[in-house]
């Protein structure tokens, strides 16, 4: 045997994981509807000061763990861009800024929706487009029921995820036998009762997918707590726009833009969003969904030991990273 | 390649010739699986001497219950382990695999769905992956097991891998018909397979036929007959290969043809060279016919397209 | 609240159990590189790993799966597990397919015995299963171990089920043409590494093996020692598994043209497919990490594979040189 040491590697045989920047807090505030804007009674500085109220700078670092000297926080707002195709950024943005500032709060990032569902050219895999959901679908790892020893594939591929055991559901039965009675859902963590949860996560139109809404905005989440990559590079970077010149549709528009100024990073060790109560179910989706997506180890590693460094103690469970508050009307 | 043996009625000898089959295959060095699709009577465990195994196995984990997604595997018996008979344990020397998939006892027919399809994709796909031969046993006629195979068979996994077709039946009038009928006939193999999706003129090309129960005019069996009956069974027997042509069931798609055996009829076991040479109890050509097949059901030429 | 503190846990307290199956894949000849890259691309945006040397080599991202059931034992002591199960797939020389799944399992944790823990706490460990109530180590991976008759699965952790289920998920992409060249048997591997006592030194360290082949398709490894990284474990069972199949498979090509040998000089028809597509791929030890690579040469010499792979390897080019001359020969004539 020879003394000398060789080392041999191949760089296509290790993957590598890129770091993406991380605040302390990334601070949602309100989710709006281009209906919403597109009714002209509608106050949006009123809207925007109930949200201040909450979102102070005591609130946010307490909420952070940070001193409040040392805190890194950035807002931002998702814009549901579906339905009103004359309302494009153009139109929007100004006035949410404008709003928010009236209420003492900044905007730092404007994301839409459809960034989440749409294809996005980046991420195509071998000539097939895929979209951050495809993404984050690929992610997912169902809450396994008592009785699930791997005999069969976990049983999210009809497009809908759920916290338990569903009703049985009286499918053909063999000559000669039987059917069962009916019998209740069973939530997998029960203790005592069941509060069972089922969740569409898409729906197959026969064009294609359309991913639902609580879906999209766990997606969303994923993002701000800085999650996801696409071959180990950031899947998403937030892309620099100018208020004076911005574009009349929203595709044209980046999946994440910044507003000029001195924003802190996107993506967060936490969230916050603060959201009329009407958005619980969906919320409440959107952590149940958090609850079963597995992220990348590496990811999951390097945002652990990032917050060592920063002595920050930070929960190692997604959904425990999410904070909401929720507006009586 | 993936055989699919069915019958027209009951009492064909279909999965007894079957068995036997997989045996002389496996004993010639080919891997070899037999697929009990029989759900009405799985019998093959009986038929290869395994007696766990005669009416399909107990604990719910048969091919019924994995097609119908009770079970999550399918019981798979290696018989070289299991057969309860002399000179078939352990495996033979060269011989290739030879494993049962046996139904379940007490298990019915039931219709088809979506899911039980994928199953039977799955199954069939990674059979055919591992073995030379994979021996799937229908239940007689137009059944759900007839539907199930054309609709597993014509999916993109399954549809690159080479199947062929056996209809058996017996060498009388009304087997001769009703063979035809459900090889050729309304809603038989070939108009519901097109129905499905496959290729009608191909799924035609990969049917052969195999006779079973033939009286053998020059055995030594009918020696002792007056010449009216023999006479008669010549006359009867012309007929039989005439009306076997004009329902094109005739020798252009004839694979085999089994003698009159009551080792066979009765038995409904595996017929190995010591019933033949040594007991004696088996006509040598039975054994000869069942070999002649066995290479017969490998060979490429006696499926050359028509 | 499990906080991150918890994440690390001495890792070596871990029981490592984990199935490999081996296959031929299911196309005509051997993929190239690219091909495997797009057969192996089984999670949107996760990219697969290639290596070039010394064989092509090509393994897809990790797939996870959450179990939650009774843990095997030999003794019949019936503890739940729950936690997550890793399984990933891979394609050597563009011919040799395997599945591998794993996990390791955590024995005796209080607190998960009352109430379950949120999902989230398991996927915030992935590839682990954490046993409720007292169970040894010895009794979990003796009844892991153990052979499960006639395929047949009972209710406890079935690793098998998922490794068969990702080998058919491969072989039935359609990028494959389904036209093998010949029929191979798939292998199942199934290993288990135990925590031992001593050799608490930092690097990895393995005391004890055994490796046992069990019925005709089935082979069983089982280590005692401490390693820090499970994954290189899983490596190392993925390589055995490898060449423990090539063996196996043309071994039985072998067997089966010597008893019955086609005659006059020929070239046995059987021989020609794995001369074609399996003789060049025998690399072993390849992809084993350095600190385990005492462990392929113990079972290498104890079941003295390498040697038998050199006598099949011997005697199929002698019947490639008696066939040539045979050729000569009638050429001559």
């Amino acid at each position: 045997m020879s003394d000398v040491d060789v080392v041999f590697e191949e760089t296509s045989a290790t993957g590598r994981t890129a770091e993406v920047p991380l605040s302390h807090l990334s601070v949602e505030l309100g989710h709006l509807y281009l209906d919403d804007l597109a009714d002209e009674a509608m106050d949006l500085a009123a809207y925007f000061r109930r949200i201040a109220a909450w979102t102070g700078p005591e609130q946010l670092a307490a909420l952070a763990g940070v001193p409040g000297e040392r805190l890194r926080a950035s807002t931002c707002v998702l814009v549901d861009d579906y339905e009103v195709a004359s309302l494009g950024p153009r139109a929007v943005v100004p006035r949410l800024v404008a709003a928010a500032a009236s209420a003492g709060l900044r905007v730092d990032y404007v994301a839409r929706e459809s960034g989440c569902a749409a294809p996005l050219a980046a991420l195509a895999t071998a000539g097939v487009p895929v979209s951050l959901a495809d993404l984050v679908e690929g992610m997912l790892v169902a809450d396994p029921p008592a009785g699930a020893n791997g005999s069969r594939p976990a049983a999210h591929e009809n497009g809908w995820l759920c916290n338990g055991v569903r009703s049985p559901a009286a499918g053909p039965v063999q000559a000669m036998r039987t059917p069962l009675p009916w019998q209740p859902p069973v939530e997998n963590r029960a203790y005592r009762h069941s509060i069972f949860l089922d969740v569409e996560i898409w729906r197959d139109l026969g064009t294609g997918r359309r991913w639902s809404c609580p879906f999209l905005a766990a997606v969303w989440q994923l993002l701000r707590l800085g999650q996801l990559r696409v071959h180990g590079e950031p899947a998403v970077v937030a892309t620099d726009i100018d208020p004076e010149n911005l574009p009349a549709t929203w595709e044209e528009f980046p999946v994440i833009g910044r507003l000029p100024g001195r924003a802190a990073p996107f993506a967060a060790y936490r969230t916050l969003s603060v959201f009329d109560s009407r958005l619980l179910p969906v919320e409440h989706a959107v952590r149940m969904i958090l609850g079963q997506i597995a992220v990348d180890p590496a990811v999951a590693e390097q945002v652990r030991n990032r917050s060592a460094r920063e002595k920050i103690t930070l929960p190692a469970e997604l959904p425990d990273r999410a904070c909401h508050v929720l507006l009586g009307g | 390649m993936i055989l699919i043996a069915t019958s027209d009625k009951g009492g064909t000898g279909r999965s007894v010739t079957g068995c036997n089959i997989a045996l002389r295959c496996a004993l010639q060095g080919s891997n070899v699986c037999y697929v009990d699709f029989d759900f009405g009577s799985p019998t093959a465990g009986a038929i290869f001497h395994v007696e766990s195994a005669a009416r399909g196995i107990l604990g719910g984990q048969g091919m019924h219950s994995f097609l119908a997604g009770e079970a999550a595997a399918p019981v798979e018996l290696d018989l070289w382990r299991h057969m309860d008979r002399a000179g078939l344990r352990p495996r033979p020397p060269g011989a290739g695999r030879l494993v049962l998939f046996p139904g379940d006892e007490g298990g019915g027919e039931f219709p088809v769905d979506e899911d039980m399809t994928d199953r039977c994709v799955r199954l069939l796909r990674r059979l055919a992956e591992e073995f030379d031969l994979v021996i799937v046993d229908l239940s007689a006629g137009r059944s759900y097991a007839l539907q199930l195979v054309l609709e597993a068979t014509v999916r993109p996994a399954l549809r690159p891998v080479l199947a062929r077709w056996l209809v058996f039946h017996r060498w009388t009038r009304q087997h001769i018909i009703a063979a035809a009928g459900l090889a050729y006939g309304d809603h038989g193999i070939v108009d519901t397979g097109a129905a499905k999706g496959h290729d009608r003129d191909h799924l035609r090309d990969s049917i052969r036929f195999v006779r079973t129960a033939v009286p053998d005019l020059d055995s030594e069996q009918f020696a002792g007959l007056v010449p009216t009956q023999a006479a008669w069974l010549q006359e009867t027997d012309a007929d039989l290969q005439r009306l076997a042509a004009r329902r094109r069931i005739g020798r252009s798609v004839l694979l085999g043809s089994i003698p009159l055996d009551p080792v066979l009829q009765w038995r409904e076991q595996l017929i190995l060279e010591s019933d033949v040479w040594t007991l004696r109890i088996a006509n040598p050509q039975t054994g000869a016919a069942l070999d002649e097949l066995a290479k017969d059901v490998m060979d490429d030429d006696p499926w050359e397209g028509l | 609240m499990a906080g991150l503190a918890d994440l690390a846990d001495d890792e070596r307290c871990r029981i490592l159990l984990g199935e490999v199956r081996t296959g031929l894949s299911a196309h005509s000849r051997a993929l190239a590189d690219t091909e495997a890259a797009a057969l192996l691309s089984l999670r949107p945006g996760v990219g697969v790993r290639v290596a070039t040397r010394p064989a092509a080599w090509v393994v897809s991202p990790d797939l996870t799966l959450g179990v939650h059931c009774p843990m095997p034992s030999r003794s019949g002591a019936r503890r739940d597990g729950i936690g997550t199960i890793l399984s990933r797939a891979s394609l050597t020389g563009g011919r040799m397919v395997q599945a591998t799944v794993h996990t390791g399992v955590v024995l005796g944790r209080s607190g998960a015995v009352d109430r379950r823990q949120p999902w989230a706490h398991h996927l915030a460990r992935p590839g682990r299963v954490e046993v409720a109530g007292r169970l040894r180590a010895d009794d979990l991976a003796d009844g892991f171990l153990a052979a499960v008759p006639d395929g047949v699965p009972g209710p406890d952790l079935d690793l098998g089920a998922v490794c068969g289920r990702l080998l058919d998920q491969v072989q039935e992409s359609p990028l494959l043409d389904q036209r093998l060249p010949f029929r191979a048997p798939r292998t199942r591997f199934r290993f288990a590494l135990l925590p031992c006592d001593h050799g608490a030194s930092g690097a990895a360290h393995v005391c004890r093996v055994s490796f046992v082949v069990e019925e005709e398709m089935v082979r069983v490894l089982r280590m005692s020692g401490s390693v820090a990284d499970l994954v290189s474990v899983v490596g190392l069972c993925e390589d055995l598994a490898l060449h423990d199949w090539l063996l196996t498979t043309v071994q039985r090509v072998v067997e089966g043209s010597r008893v019955r040998p086609s005659g006059g000089g020929r070239l046995p028809h059987q021989l020609r497919p794995v001369i074609d597509h399996l003789l060049h791929l025998w690399m072993p030890g390849a992809r084993v990490a350095d600190a385990l690579l005492p462990v392929w040469a113990g079972v290498e010499q104890r079941s003295g594979i390498s040697r038998q792979w050199e006598n099949l390897v011997g005697w199929i080019r002698d019947q490639l040189a008696l066939s040539l001359l045979a050729d000569l020969g009638r050429g001559a004539g």
